[in-house]
């Protein structure tokens, strides 16, 4: 009980401080995602890389690290190149980004529902829920695939990270794929999608992550996060919010991104109060 | 305005369907509701999904008749939307299994991928697992199958109540409870084990 005030004051802290995210995208260094990212090893788990960007599948025109992949995802994979037609417009050879309107064919998966869990996670829950709240602003958008499906990475930096007990455990940067992708590989379209309205992310932008669980990857930088346990704030200012959040009446009347951190400050405060209340 | 994220099976033809959905709610035990302006993707007149058995080493072609039985008495069924059997022709949805955890630490005990052009369902591809990402075992296989098929036939483990009214479209394996959908527990009951 008391490790959970002690959290919970950490976070209440880092809300207060002010400034809790900085969007500075002005003057960022040229980055570059990790082509690979592996997996925590795990006694049953498959051994295949957890992320493979686009370019690190492409080792040239037509040739692909098909290695990298799962056995079954290979077969997914190969099923697509032969039954999706190549934009012979595009350049061989390059990973290049495409319109969704050009998508011949659109991905899309059951696994991000963020439903496996009682309904509809309201934002006290999912605090309640998380080890670790992150905000930080996206630097870069990286196509590849995600456990052999198309998918994006976002590389987060200027992270703050409450409790900051936990700070030493959550490096500088750190990638969070996204459920949407619509890039050409060596001419081959891919297109994923789960979500009709999904909102676009683009470097700048701000985020609040409350993931439930761990990192994926050995060093700790892979987090995911559903949907549902995802803010973003879109280039206007708003908020884009998950269904579970936009239904919940915990956000009535949070429009910002400042109102959201504000909101999250004082449901710290709330759940530590409760959590020291005593028991029957 | 705020946006949401609404899942991409609830927006095709939403508008449409609505008022049917809303009027023809008709429990089937407590699996199926009125599939009637049915919210997937949709398929031309005639358009059905043959299974194919890519795992025939674990689970039989009866145990995937038996997942289609979970659909094949609600109402809708060839109409609303896609007949379903194994083999045959149609649009193929390929079943296969993975002797191991899911790999994905939220991801349950199967993984659904759907290809689709202009909205239209083309193929997909059914994976089981051993086990959720979480550890937990899995139901046994014709359960899972059923469960899986209403992902393939484009709906999600719940929807907000806003989109579908209480009991509309609840997919195999899953219980209505206020508008939304809640996967039943998993039994302890391993199938995936080969023999």
């Amino acid at each position: 009980m008391r490790v959970l005030s002690l959290l919970l004051s950490g976070l209440v802290s880092f809300l207060a401080s002010g400034d809790a995210v900085s969007a500075a995208p002005g003057d960022r260094e040229a980055l570059v995602a990790p082509p690979i990212l592996y997996g925590r090893p795990v006694e049953d788990a498959l051994e295949a890389p957890r992320w493979v960007s686009a370019e690190a599948f492409l080792k040239g025109p037509g040739e692909f690290r098909w290695d990298l992949f799962a056995p079954h995802d290979v077969e997914w994979l190969r099923r697509h190149f032969s039954t999706v037609d190549r934009s012979e417009s595009l350049a061989r050879g390059v990973v290049q980004s495409i319109d969704p309107e050009d998508c011949p064919v659109v991905t899309s998966t059951s696994s991000n529902a963020g439903a496996r869990t009682p309904p509809y996670p309201g934002l006290l829950e999912l605090m309640e829920r998380t080890e670790v709240v992150i905000a930080g602003t996206i630097e870069e958008v990286t196509p590849g695939f995600l456990f052999g499906r198309p998918a994006s990475l976002l590389t987060i930096g200027s992270l703050e990270v409450a409790p900051e007990s936990r700070s030493s455990t959550v490096p500088d940067r750190i990638y969070v794929p996204y459920p949407e992708a619509h890039f050409a590989l060596d001419q081959m379209p891919f297109c994923r999608w789960d979500y009709d309205d999904l909102p676009a992310v683009d470097a700048g932008q701000r985020v609040v992550l409350l993931p439930r669980a761990g990192p994926l990857d050995v060093q700790g930088s892979l987090i995911y996060a559903t949907l549902e346990e995802m803010v973003l704030e879109a280039g206007s200012g708003r908020l884009e919010l998950p269904t579970n959040l936009e239904v919940d009446d915990e956000m009535a009347g949070v429009m910002t991104f400042s109102e959201l951190m504000e909101k999250i400050r004082s449901g710290a405060d709330r759940i530590g109060a409760r959590r020291r209340e005593p028991g029957p | 305005m705020r946006a949401g994220f609404h899942q991409k099976v609830a927006v095709v033809g939403i508008a449409s369907t609505l008022g049917v959905l809303a009027a023809g709610l008709v429990a089937h035990g407590a699996q199926c509701g009125s599939y009637a302006g049915f919210p997937g993707y949709p398929l031309q007149n005639g358009t059905s999904l043959k299974l194919v058995n890519q795992a025939k080493s674990v689970f039989s072609d009866g145990d995937l008749e038996t997942g289609v039985s979970k659909w094949s008495g609600c109402p809708g069924y060839g109409t609303e939307f896609p007949a379903m059997q194994v083999g045959g022709s149609g649009r193929p949805v390929y079943v296969k299994y993975v002797p191991s955890s899911n790999p994905d630490p939220n991801g349950p005990c199967e993984d659904v991928v759907v290809n689709t052009a202009g909205g239209t369902l083309i193929d997909a591809t059914i994976t089981l697992y051993l086990k959720q990402g979480n550890g937990t075992s899995c139901a046994p296989v014709e359960e899972d199958i059923g469960h899986a098929l209403g992902h393939v036939l484009g709906l999600d483990d719940r929807l907000p109540q806003r989109l579908l009214p209480p009991g509309a479209a609840v997919l195999p394996g899953t219980t209505a409870d206020a508008g939304v959908r809640v996967l039943s527990r998993p039994s302890a009951t391993q199938r995936f084990l080969p023999s």
